[in-house]
């Protein structure tokens, strides 16, 4: 069985762009490992809309160049998950408890209900323990 | 591990209705959406979405053309989410 990784919207945005990010190599070795069929991504339906919104109000691209990106989202090996009303109430409670936002805890509730490991560029992610929930920063990656 | 359950009635020519429950959980099934039917046990079926075929080599020249792309936006865009995320 695949080893199922949930990744933070910090590492997909990595295959997007690559302006004035880090660890862009270890980002492309996610995609490789996926590609050799090693690991199944998964990703909140959430970053879809992140991602969107980076590529307008942060990187201030063009329709068309934002065209191009956002092509890739949906070519990208990538199950994105909806989320659930059981879901909902787990990530509120994550979220409550550890004092991060919805849209943080979101990415860790994901990857608890698939035992699945995250790996993230996003700090507040890896400030956080939640038992038997493995965080991996991209770094370490 | 994810498990949800729900009950359905196979009706003539083995049509099954996913439950409702179900289907608002998960994206790929929906109208018209593929999917890949397999028998494990004599007692379990899986249902799975149908796997595209990821076209690699395009993917890669896709990305690094979306990487050349720099924008008139000098932020990094991971350290923009994070920030995005704590604004609303």
């Amino acid at each position: 069985m695949r080893l199922k990784v949930v990744v933070d919207t910090s590492i997909v945005v990595k295959w997007l762009n690559q302006t004035n990010e880090k660890n862009i190599d270890i980002a492309d070795k996610i995609l490789d490992d996926a590609l050799k069929s090693n690991i199944e991504l998964l990703v909140p339906e959430l970053a879809k809309y992140e991602l969107g919104n980076v590529l307008l109000k942060g990187k201030l691209l063009t329709p068309k160049e934002a065209h191009t990106s956002l092509g890739i989202v949906y070519s990208l090996p990538i199950n994105f998950v909806i989320e659930s009303e059981d879901t909902a109430k787990e990530t509120y409670q994550i979220a409550y408890s550890l004092g991060i936002t919805y849209y943080d805890a979101s990415f860790l509730t994901l990857a608890k209900r698939n035992e699945a490991v995250l790996i993230t560029d996003n700090a507040k992610h890896q400030q956080k323990k939640i038992s038997g929930l493995k965080v991996i920063a991209l770094k370490d990656y | 591990m994810v498990n949800m359950q729900g009950t359905a009635i196979i009706r003539d020519r083995g049509q099954l209705t996913i439950p409702d429950s179900i289907r608002k959980s998960v994206n790929w099934v929906a109208p018209l959406s593929a999917v890949t039917i397999s028998m494990v046990n004599p007692d379990e079926i899986i249902i799975r979405p149908h796997k595209q075929q990821v076209n690699w080599d395009q993917l890669w020249k896709d990305i690094k053309k979306s990487r050349s792309a720099v924008g008139k936006g000098k932020v990094s865009a991971s350290e923009f989410i994070q920030t995005d995320r704590e604004s609303h």
